[in-house]
């Protein structure tokens, strides 16, 4: 099996170096370079299954130099889980690269390169058991995904997002960068496992401190809101095949690191953390989905509900450590089994998601909902995948959504337990909330799909959309049966999730899937009996849809088709359909306070209303964070830089004797400590 | 001392009623309803009275309550209805909040005073201590409604919930002020109602307007 | 005669559905001096509907067969699932009540897809206004439930209700008329009733539900229509068995089972009654006014949990 795991790598790097070795047929070196990735995914897969199956972690030791210590990589059950997460979407989107890459991408041999890097140090990240490894693939990672950031650099927006995510992502790294030394100054080493030994020794304003920085570091990678705004602008820049990893796995990793934080190098938890956590969640939540449905963009939908997605995973684990905090450890692990639950299938259909949006792409070459419209006649398999992914994605029974949104949503309920009536009173508030994002997002989706993929065709493009090839829909179909399997294996997956759990709070697994408490539910075994039975109220109501068809197949029913109602008027045109923004019209009036909606219309004339010419209209929102928040703050960088420049004279000497300053000062300062 | 056993949910029920009815009081959009509710507001209040007088046998509080249910719920309301008869003014209510934001913020409110009264020791009411919280919830719905409304009528009727919660508060922690005391408080909102009813006469009539922003032109 | 209990108890909710609308319709033209259609009007419309012909719009894909039949699907088991003559659900289960929301959410979900499906002006007018107003409902509604089952301290619909009606009438009355008021609303609101939306409706402009069901006809329609009832039943009975107190009901025997259905009944018609008054007694709301009235409810079912939290404690 460390054989196996090993060669995970090997193939990635092979994958990398395919596209630089191979000759001129850049097809041929783009899909092997992919299905390099693919095949390295594969080995993943089966050591994440292993560690699974047989419960035992397994590690791999460089032997390293220095303070930094051995390259330690180790899957213990923990990390088992998020490499089943990046193995399994990057084996299906590497089928997907290889269709998708092959007809419009003159760059196809470097996305090869850039690819196989990406994934490599994502499963780095996941693996590495020394924090200065683990910083040093987590830039690697960065950089990889910065890279398909501005892919498309000759354009304005492509080069914008990139250094919006170049900037924030090491403001991120710099934060957690801290966390790290910190911890270093009280293990003495960089190896996780020390951290962890010397966690409780941690003095309780150093943890705190520490928790601060790992909030802000990992939370800017997760997208959490106020720290969101590069994720929606970098994930719509990416190629599609690249924004589902970029939104499926990388942006977990995140949540990996903090899992590793929170329980593992800070010992004793502090209730206030889940305060913090659950509050930047339901932000993250409601905030995310809101601005998700003003969007027509259909990438940036997506990265929008990515967003809403990790306010979830934030929702179960703030709720977790407020469990931990007071000792009921069963519910920790419930609550903390949703959270882990919540990241799997949200890498399931988010990248289901995202590589639908890439097909619809690729077909029509228009991400503006405005423009598309009918595709379900034209692209019918993509549209079935794509609507398991919105089923999925809006927590509708029976897709694996549901599951995990369930669990999140009885474990918030259960913190009304707590003694403390402000406990009581926020968390019911709390989930109820959380149902009404959940709401949203289905409203959301429905718009997706709707507008996307049903009415007819809103320009020539879309009417013209052709089919996807055998590669993307093999890929759709693989994450969306894994969608389907997640939820009929719910009781399974849950059962090793308790496990995980059960690594990171010592406790017993079986005491994570309580039943028969006061104020209770019976968790996911009640819920494997559920679905059967569902299934089963599915099947006595097949009778009559099948009567339904019968009397079709009979004639017994006569089906006329014929045009729209129209209100006894002309025929309704296909312009006449209700558009992306009037749609989510109705929230854009209600939540004003937040949209700050600008509306502008502008009527040219010729001297006269009745001699109008052009009619142009123009509706946006205030994006609200980058204007209140990050521009002042630019601002204030701004000046700041303006004053520093006053040193800055242009003598060289003067620059020379600075350094000196420096040097002299640190010496100083050394031989003082 | 204590009355029926049944007494007391019944109390609970009408407590509920009062802040209910103090949230109808916040949110509702015509000047009439809102009146209408101060009414019901204080009728509620003269229940609880009569209620804590019936529960703990101490007659004189039931002086109080009469003395609410016919001065508050009678006597004021109808000035009230005159004064918007007599100015004529628009019968909406203008806020700076919407209706949904309001209720937002006035749930917190009453969690607030939930909250911070849970913990007053030091108050040992003869009834039971949420009567407290909901008298002092009372209190801060008025100042909120006063701090959100756009026209001096409705800040007016702001004052007397602020009143009425404070009232409350008497009751249910003291059995009220002694009666003459209590009497000369009855007097003082009167005369503070019709004070007011004046003033906002004489604002209309050097601001053309009831609208309170046009006071800041006051300031110096 | 458990399962059988369970049985008959989806099977009467899905019986008595139509009936329940009529009775609405009645007491409506009771109040205009109108006789109002019969009681065997209601299944014949049905009846009729399911043996038409259909027309289907020329633009509609497979989305369009499948949602009536998805939506039916979903109702069914939500019907299923709520405790309404006394016998043990035949889907409950500890934690079924937000199983039960989101079964309703995914009939919605394909209602509103559908909806667009034909690709008509009408058709996203009414899909976006029942999304809007359903998701704004929604918190209300859970808010709701959970105050209730923090008081019953279960999480199962059919233990809610037989422990709210084992509760002393007037000792819950505090929170539950709180609550009652919040679950009502959000009732008229999702099962589209005046003040929220107008079901006799005849101008395209102002519907919600009926303009995302326009283009429908014959058994499909027949399945819709019969879900919406359904659905509105459902919300009846649920508000029936928490708020309004009755013995105990059991189907332990016919004898039982047919008292239990004529209590029930009693129950969901003094409801019906309630509803149809609200709706002779309001015009209906500007669309915009709507979110104030499921802010109202939604403040509501915040009163009756923080009663819950303050009064209980100190009894």
């Amino acid at each position: 099996m460390k054989t196996l795991f090993l060669l995970q790598f090997i193939f990635y790097i092979f994958g990398a170096l395919i596209p630089a070795l191979s000759g001129k047929n850049t097809r041929l070196a783009s899909a092997a370079s992919h299905l390099a990735a693919g095949i390295g995914s594969m080995l993943g897969l089966a050591c994440a299954l292993f560690v699974f199956a047989s419960g035992i972690p397994f590690e791999w030791v460089f032997p390293g130099e220095g303070v930094f210590g051995n390259l330690t990589l180790r899957l213990d059950r923990l990390s088992a889980v998020f490499l089943f997460i990046l193995s399994a979407l990057s084996a299906a989107v590497s089928i997907y690269a290889v269709g998708y890459l092959k007809d419009h991408h003159r760059d196809a041999r470097f996305l090869g390169f850039v690819y196989n890097s990406f994934i490599c140090s994502m499963a780095l990240v996941i693996t590495a058991a020394n924090a200065f490894y683990f910083l040093l693939s987590w830039e690697v990672m960065a950089l990889t995904s910065y890279m398909f950031v501005v892919m498309e650099h000759e354009q304005k927006e492509s080069r914008r997002a990139g250094l919006l995510y170049f900037v924030m992502t090491h403001l991120g790294t710099a934060f957690l960068m801290i966390a790290f030394l910190a911890l270093f100054l009280n293990a003495g080493s960089f190896e996780f496992r020390d951290f962890q030994a010397s966690a409780s020794a941690l003095a309780p304003a150093w943890k705190n401190a520490v928790f601060v920085c790992a909030l802000i570091g990992l939370g800017t990678k997760a997208g959490m809101i106020p720290l969101h705004i590069w994720l929606p602008e970098a994930h719509t820049q990416a190629p599609s095949h690249a924004s589902a990893l970029m939104s499926g796995v990388m942006i977990k990793t995140a949540i990996y690191a903090l899992l590793r934080f929170l329980f593992q190098f800070l010992g004793e938890i502090e209730a206030w953390w889940g305060g913090v956590i659950l509050c930047a969640g339901i932000l993250s939540a409601l905030i995310g989905i809101l601005y998700a449905l003003m969007e027509h963009d259909l990438k940036r939908l997506l990265a929008y509900s990515s967003i809403e997605n990790m306010g979830i995973v934030f929702l179960g684990i703030g709720s977790s450590l407020f469990f931990a905090a007071s000792g009921r450890t069963a519910w920790a692990g419930f609550a903390l089994i949703a959270a882990l639950f919540h990241s799997v299938n949200h890498a399931f259909f988010k990248g289901l998601l995202f590589l639908g949006a890439g097909s619809v792409f690729s077909a029509v070459h228009c991400r503006d909902m405005e423009r598309l419209g009918g595709l379900i006649h034209r692209m019918p398999a993509t549209a079935a995948f794509f609507l398991t992914g919105c089923v999925a994605i809006s927590a509708l029974p029976p897709l694996n959504g549901f599951v995990s949104e369930w669990m999140t949503l009885i474990a918030l309920f259960a913190g009304m337990q707590f003694q403390g009536l402000a406990a009581r009173f926020f968390f019911p508030i709390l989930a109820s909330l959380f149902g009404f994002a959940g709401a949203l997002a289905a409203m959301c989706f429905v718009k997706a799909f709707g507008i996307t993929f049903l009415g007819s065709p809103r320009s020539s493009e879309a009417a013209q959309a052709r089919e996807s090839d055998g590669w993307m829909k093999a890929a759709m179909a693989v994450l969306s049966a894994g969608c389907v399997l997640l939820s009929a294996g719910a009781g399974w997956t849950a059962g090793i999730l308790s496990r995980v759990a059960a690594d990171l709070l010592e406790g017993a697994p079986a005491d994570f899937l309580p039943s028969g408490q006061s104020v209770c539910v019976s968790g996911p075994a009640e819920m494997g009996r559920f679905m059967p039975a569902a299934g089963l109220g599915l099947l006595a109501v097949l009778p009559i849809s099948l009567w339904i068809w019968r009397r079709l197949r009979l004639k017994q029913l006569k089906v006329r088709t014929g045009p729209n109602w129209d209100c006894g008027f002309s025929r309704i045109t296909d312009r006449m359909q209700y558009s992306a923004t009037g749609y989510s019209k109705p929230l854009r009036r209600i939540f004003s306070f937040l949209y700050q909606p600008l509306r502008r219309v502008e009527v040219e004339d010729e001297g006269h209303v009745l001699l109008r010419t052009a009619q142009r209209f123009e509706s946006r929102i205030r994006p609200l964070f980058e204007e209140v928040l990050y521009r002042p703050l630019a601002r204030w960088i701004i000046g700041l830089s303006e004053k520093a420049r006053q040193i800055q004279t242009g003598h060289i000497q003067l620059y020379l004797s600075y350094i000196l300053l420096t040097t002299i000062i640190l010496v100083l300062v050394v031989r003082l400590l | 001392m204590t009355g029926a056993a049944w007494m007391l949910p019944a109390l609970h029920f009408v407590a509920m009623l009062l802040l209910v009815t103090s949230l109808a009081l916040i949110v509702s959009p015509q000047l009439f309803a809102c009146i209408r509710f101060y009414a019901l507001h204080s009728f509620l209040l003269a229940l609880i009275t009569t209620g804590t007088a019936l529960y703990h046998r101490v007659p004189h509080v039931l002086i109080a309550a009469v003395l609410t249910l016919v001065l508050k719920t009678i006597v004021i309301p109808q000035i009230f209805y005159r004064m918007i008869r007599r100015l004529g003014i628009r019968r909406d209510v203008e806020t700076y909040l919407n209706i949904p934001l309001s209720l937002i913020f006035s749930t917190l409110l009453v969690f607030i005073s939930f909250y911070g009264v849970g913990n007053l020791r030091a108050i040992k009411p003869p009834l039971s201590q949420e009567f407290v919280s909901i008298a002092v919830a009372t209190l801060f719905l008025g100042m909120f409604m006063m701090t959100t409304r756009k026209k001096a009528l409705t800040q007016v009727l702001g004052l007397l919930l602020i009143e009425n919660g404070l009232f409350l508060l008497g009751v249910t922690t003291t059995f009220g002020m002694p009666l003459l005391v209590e009497i000369g408080i009855f007097f003082d909102v009167l005369v503070g109602a019709i004070i007011m009813g004046v003033f906002v006469f004489k604002i209309r009539g050097a601001f053309e307007g009831l609208d309170m922003d046009q006071l800041t032109m006051l300031k110096g | 005669m458990n399962l059988a209990g369970s049985l008959l108890q989806g099977l009467v909710l899905l019986a008595v559905a139509p009936a329940s609308g009529w009775f609405i319709k009645k007491m409506k033209a009771a109040s205009q001096n109108r006789r109002g259609p019969s009681l065997v009007q209601a299944y014949a419309d049905l009846g009729k509907l399911f043996r038409k012909n259909m027309v289907i719009s020329d633009q509609a894909s497979w989305i369009f067969h499948a949602m009536p039949i998805v939506l039916f699907c979903s109702t069914v088991i939500a019907a299923w699932m709520i405790p309404a003559i006394g016998a043990e659900p035949l889907f409950g289960f500890l934690g079924d009540l937000v199983v039960f929301v989101y079964f309703l959410a995914l009939g919605k979900f394909f209602l509103a897809l559908a909806a667009l499906d034909t690709g008509t002006t009408f058709g996203g007018m009414g899909s976006s206004r029942e999304m809007t107003l359903g998701s704004l409902a929604e918190p209300a509604f859970l808010l709701t439930l959970f105050a209730l089952a923090y008081r019953t301290q279960t999480l199962s619909l059919s233990g809610m209700a037989s422990r709210l009606s084992a509760e002393a009438p007037l000792d819950g009355l505090y929170f539950m008329v709180p609550a009652f008021g919040a679950m009502l609303i959000v009732a008229i609101a999702e099962s589209g009733r005046i003040p929220v939306d107008n079901p006799s409706t005849h101008l395209e402009l102002t519907m919600i539900h009926e303009a995302m069901v326009l283009e429908y006809s014959g058994p499909y329609l027949a399945l819709i229509e019969w879900a919406h009832q359904i659905k509105q039943l459902i919300f009846l009975t649920l508000l029936a068995n928490f708020f309004i107190p009755s013995p105990a009901l059991s189907v332990a025997s016919p004898a039982a089972a047919l008292l239990a259905v004529l209590i029930f009944a009693a129950k969901v018609l003094s409801l019906a009654l309630l509803v149809g008054w609200i709706e002779i007694h309001c015009a209906k709301l500007r669309l915009f006014r709507v979110p104030d009235l499921l802010g109202v409810a939604y403040a509501l079912a915040i009163l009756s949990m923080l009663g819950q939290l303050m009064m209980g404690s100190w009894q």
